[in-house]
């Protein structure tokens, strides 16, 4: 895809349609592979009213979300800056998903043994034209597998 | 007269200082736990939290001491606390130990929010301030437009809708291995390069006063990787330049619609060269005050926090000890 704002916001937004309450999605790539811009979208997808900013300050945001999907807030995180798994696992990220929530994790793969393996993974690379590829991974039922397949189609 | 003890714990820097209601700084004691968090690039919050509990006590004790006050029973008319913005772990050390000393010394306790800190800062250093005042808040977690048409009285014209600007010279830095923190390392070489020589993006064109650093720092990562026979030095001047072009753009538009007396600039990026020059000359052009804040006001102090506690307390009283840490505190919601 296109190193565009909007094009990452449209495919966050799309990618939100197939989430459930519950799900934590781990973010992957190089600085600047449109993490956060995709969450952004995400966030737009699950009906988040206000803005959407950077969680590197203060390490996790969260959002509270209108859908009628049962998903009522967002987390957004961003792992990097925490110095050791057991700081990941203070933020409890996955009791927090726990009701009616989904969360985003940013620079997820350096706590991807904390999460567990059941979790969502989307990994974005950066070829040397600047276009933007999404990997979408994790384990999956065969209903989410479809409808996974259906959005990387659009 | 009345007198404040602030306490400041929202991100690395552990901090207090006693601020009497002239706004007349009695002590200020700054410890910073920077160089711990240099080895990995940026603040660790767990780190932070941790420096924050041995240190805390040893700097009140100081400020105190300082401020010519017994320390173990200071002649103090309230404690006042950042709540947030901020790391969760490191508000609630200073938040704990806030109330802690309030109730021992049976004084009153007061919640602040570290931006409108912030904003007390230019009284600090001015006792001619006027009023309304356009600040351009920069830090590392924060960046926005304010209009003040007085002390405790503001108005968010527009902030960041991704990272905030300090946020990203930290990244840039740590990808082009200058190190952490960013800002005076890249601030530093620019001065020995050429801002023309990588063409980045002009973001946010439109009339709106909201920022954006994303999509720049992507430029930049991308155009470095792509020249690799640009100097650094040339990156890093590139670089500033495009930051300084979007805040002083905006601040500039901010001056057109707004009428005030004075312009401030405040928060850690304010300790940049670029930036300073450019709100300083700006203030020329639009004949306003310009109240640059020194470089020991730039960074998170406790003396701010007094500042901004003296006066809710005397506008809006005590905080009840119950209350909790807002990490994600927003300004518009004071």
């Amino acid at each position: 895809m296109a190193p565009s704002a909007e094009a990452m916001h449209e495919v966050g937004a799309r990618f939100a349609q197939v989430l459930e309450p519950g799900d934590v999605v781990l973010l992957s790539g190089p600085l600047g592979a449109g993490k956060t811009t995709f969450t952004q979208g995400v966030a737009r997808g699950l009906g988040v009213a206000e803005r959407v900013q950077s969680p590197t300050f203060i390490v996790v945001r969260q959002h509270r979300c209108a859908n009628d999907r049962g998903i009522e807030s967002l987390h957004h995180a961003d792992v990097y800056r925490v110095g050791t798994l057991d700081e990941v696992l203070d933020l409890a990220l996955g009791e927090l998903v726990e009701e009616r929530a989904v969360a985003l994790v940013e620079w997820g793969e350096l706590a991807a043994s904390v999460f567990g393996r059941d979790v969502l993974t989307v990994t974005f690379s950066v070829d040397e034209h600047d276009q933007r590829t999404l990997e979408v991974g994790g384990a999956l039922s065969d209903d989410r597998a479809d409808a996974l397949g259906e959005w990387s189609r659009q | 007269m009345t007198v404040v003890l602030g306490i400041e714990t929202s991100c690395d820097e552990t901090a207090a200082a006693v601020v009497d209601e002239n706004f007349h700084v009695r002590s200020s004691i700054i410890e910073s736990s920077i160089d711990q968090h240099r080895a990995f690039g940026g603040v660790v919050p767990e780190l932070a939290g941790r420096a924050h509990v041995t240190t805390l006590g040893p700097v009140v004790a100081r400020a105190l001491d300082e401020a010519g006050l017994d320390p173990h029973h200071p002649a103090i008319d309230a404690v006042a606390v950042t709540s947030g913005p901020g790391l969760i772990g490191s508000l609630l050390v200073g938040l704990s130990a806030a109330k802690a000393y309030a109730l021992a010394w049976g004084v009153p306790f007061v919640g602040v929010n570290h931006l409108e800190g912030h904003l007390f800062a230019p009284l600090l250093e001015r006792s001619d301030l006027e009023w309304p005042l356009m600040t351009l808040l920069v830090s590392g977690g924060h960046s926005m437009l304010v209009l003040q048409s007085g002390p405790g009285t503001h108005q968010v014209l527009g902030e960041t809708i991704d990272d905030a600007a300090g946020e990203a010279y930290d990244k840039v830095a740590r990808w082009l291995g200058l190190g952490y923190p960013g800002g005076p390392v890249i601030d530093a070489l620019a001065q020995q390069g050429d801002a023309s020589a990588l063409t980045l993006p002009v973001s946010m064109t439109g009339s709106d006063f909201n920022l954006s650093f994303s999509g720049l720092k992507t430029a930049v990562v991308r155009a470095s990787a792509r020249h690799a026979d640009v100097a650094l030095a040339d990156v890093a001047a590139s670089f500033q330049a495009a930051v300084a072009e979007q805040l002083l753009r905006k601040l500039r538009r901010a001056l057109e619609v707004h009428e005030v007396k004075g312009v401030a600039l405040a928060g850690g990026v304010a300790a940049n060269s670029a930036l300073r020059a450019g709100v300083s000359a700006l203030a020329d052009e639009f004949s306003l005050a310009c109240h640059l804040p020194t470089l020991a006001m730039c960074t998170d102090n406790a003396a701010m926090i007094a500042a901004a506690g003296l006066y809710r307390f005397q506008a809006h009283g005590a905080s009840s000890l119950e209350l909790s840490a807002e990490p994600n505190w927003q300004l518009a919601h004071v």
